[in-house]
């Protein structure tokens, strides 16, 4: 199996990870991955997107060259939810 | 999986640097409130936005703000300058859901000088206050020490600011608007 070097961050930036992850993970490896190192809500959607290449990835979406290039950049976003 | 954490946090500017771009007035007025609370600057072009932004539905809407946090060992000054409206969200009169996608939208605000400074969102005619849900967003994903949460009421004409994870509550005479001309307008008045 290969593995592919990139860079994940935070939506507001202020976390930022070089992680080395097999072809064969998947999106929501690497969101579950940045909830587990960095403390973040688990009760709570997120979104990934390759800041690199503008697209987004589901959690089922592997890691192929199509969608994760080395040295790209994944950033890890919540939805946020307000209420009264 | 290998994984090798490089966050950093990077030191604020002093809160002279701020000052620097105030006229003498401003900067005295500032200085003088009477507490040491952090003083939350909204630009008035941002303010306006917000405003606008808010009032255009009876349903709860929202945003991020961008900005610039200013002081050595604590936020002295927020400087809110930029809004960015969250476009895709669901939202009731009590309730709102924004999409990831607002990070997006603010994303290309950000750069030297500016970054996520907080977020915003309307509690239309039921006060602005920090609700439970409100403050477990604040807690989660608003973590720095100047993170900001506005809560604006468009009917009533309230707002208020909370920072940090703990949610603290900005006195009001420590929110100010500052216009194009030198003239600092605290939202209190
Ligand atoms: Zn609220």
């Amino acid at each position: 199996m290969t593995d592919v070097k990139f860079i994940i961050r935070t939506a507001d930036q202020t976390r930022k990870a070089e992680v080395e992850m097999d072809r064969s993970s998947m999106g929501s490896d690497i969101v579950q991955a940045a909830v587990d190192n960095w403390a973040l809500p688990t009760d709570t959607d997120y979104s990934l997107v390759n800041i690199s290449t503008g697209k987004s990835l589901v959690p089922s979406q592997l890691l192929d060259e199509n969608f994760v290039k080395p040295g790209d950049i994944l950033e890890v976003q919540p939805v946020l939810v307000a209420g009264t | 999986m290998r994984w090798q954490d490089q966050s950093e946090v990077p030191a604020l500017p002093p809160t002279a640097a701020f000052l620097e771009t105030l006229s003498m007035p401003d900067a005295v007025r500032l200085g003088r409130l009477g507490n040491m609370a952090p003083r939350v600057v909204i630009s008035s072009a941002c303010f306006e936005a917000m405003i606008a932004h808010l009032a255009a539905s009876r349903d709860e809407l929202g945003g991020l703000l961008v900005g610039q946090a200013y002081g050595v060992d604590t936020p002295q000054v927020v400087a809110v300058r930029h809004c960015a409206a969250s476009t895709a969200f669901d939202s009731t009169g009590v309730s709102l859901r924004m999409e990831a996608d607002v990070w997006n939208i603010a994303r290309p605000l950000l750069g030297p000088g500016a970054a996520i400074v907080g977020w915003y969102h309307s509690h239309p005619d039921l006060g602005a206050f920090f609700s439970d849900t409100d403050r477990t967003t604040q807690r989660s994903f608003f973590r720095q020490a100047f993170s900001l949460g506005i809560v604006i009421d468009p009917i009533r004409r309230e707002m208020r600011a909370f920072i940090g994870p703990d949610c603290v509550e900005i006195p009001p005479s420590n929110m100010m608007i500052h216009g194009p001309s030198t003239f600092f307008q605290s939202a209190a008045e």
